[in-house]
């Protein structure tokens, strides 16, 4: 019995033959066909998770950073500095938001118009998969470059130059004693 | 009168294979992107199923890891059959078969 067909076109030339599955990799199988089958409410729910966690650590980070950040201009002595941890911190938080934003429109879900045809409907949904994949990688990669533009303006705020510390020096108050009042005078 | 529905790998799944074929497409203007089915008459119910293997053919090709995979072909042919469950199609034939790579 010949039990193997030849496929119609060439590559890859594969051939089809009887053979059994154990439970155990039929369990599998099914299991991996569910996953496939929820990739886009899954991948969805993957950029929800993901824009709830980033835009937590950036509201703690962005905010420490915004709120210390008149003080520690202030105090870095050549302008340039000043203006590179700016620019840094700025850029940093435009990074985050941006990946925020990405983030969330990856997790949204969208209303397309459903076509009539099995094949267009397979592509679209094929479509909607990889749009959100893609939106979720560059939310990710907008992350890190968040991440390494604060690194970078705490290194600017710890390590740069300050200006001196103005030299606070005592008050001398010098007060005529007389010899009458010596006596009621009680210095403290 | 169609078959009943029959959840399983029935006795014609074994001489049925022989009428499946492998499809592969490839849609104008996609490069190399082809699209691979397993189409052909449920040996059980003899109506038309056809499973796509583009998740299993396709990693496997980038892999280079060709010689021998296997996929469960479940029958998912459009016709009504008594005693299915709610949503599902076909006739409940599955079966696994055996891809080779010549």
């Amino acid at each position: 019995m010949s039990d193997s067909i030849e496929p119609k076109e060439n590559p890859p030339q594969l051939k089809l033959h009887y053979t059994v599955l154990t439970p155990e990799q039929r369990d599998a199988d099914i299991w991996a066909e569910e996953i496939l089958r929820e990739r886009l409410p899954r991948t969805r729910q993957l950029a929800q998770n993901w824009q709830a966690i980033i835009s937590a650590i950036t509201a703690l980070l962005g905010a420490g950073t915004l709120i210390s950040a008149d003080d520690v201009i202030r105090a870095l002595d050549p302008p340039g500095w000043a203006v590179l941890y700016g620019v840094l911190t700025g850029l940093a938080l435009i990074s985050a938001a941006g990946s925020i934003l990405l983030a969330s429109l990856a997790g949204q879900a969208s209303w397309p118009v459903i076509p009539p045809g099995a094949r267009e409907r397979l592509a679209l949904r094929e479509t909607l998969i990889i749009r959100t994949r893609r939106l979720l990688k560059w939310s990710q990669l907008l992350a890190g470059i968040a991440l390494i533009l604060l690194i970078c303006s705490f290194a600017v705020r710890w390590y740069a130059p300050e200006k001196p510390a103005t030299k606070v020096s005592p008050t001398v108050v010098t007060i005529p004693i007389s010899l009458q009042s010596a006596g009621r005078i009680k210095l403290q | 009168m169609s078959l009943k529905y029959e959840k399983g790998e029935p006795a014609e799944w074994r001489d049925g294979i022989e009428n499946l074929q492998l499809e592969v497409r490839q849609a104008p203007g996609s490069g190399n992107n082809r699209t691979y089915d397993i189409v052909g008459p449920c040996p059980r119910c003899k109506h038309q199923l056809r499973k796509n293997i583009d998740y299993i053919v396709g990693p496997a090709l980038a892999l280079s890891s060709l010689e021998e995979l296997v996929v469960r072909v479940v029958c998912n042919c459009t016709s009504a059959h008594e005693g299915a469950p709610e949503g599902t199609s076909g006739c409940g034939a599955e079966g696994a078969i055996k891809l080779e790579y010549t």
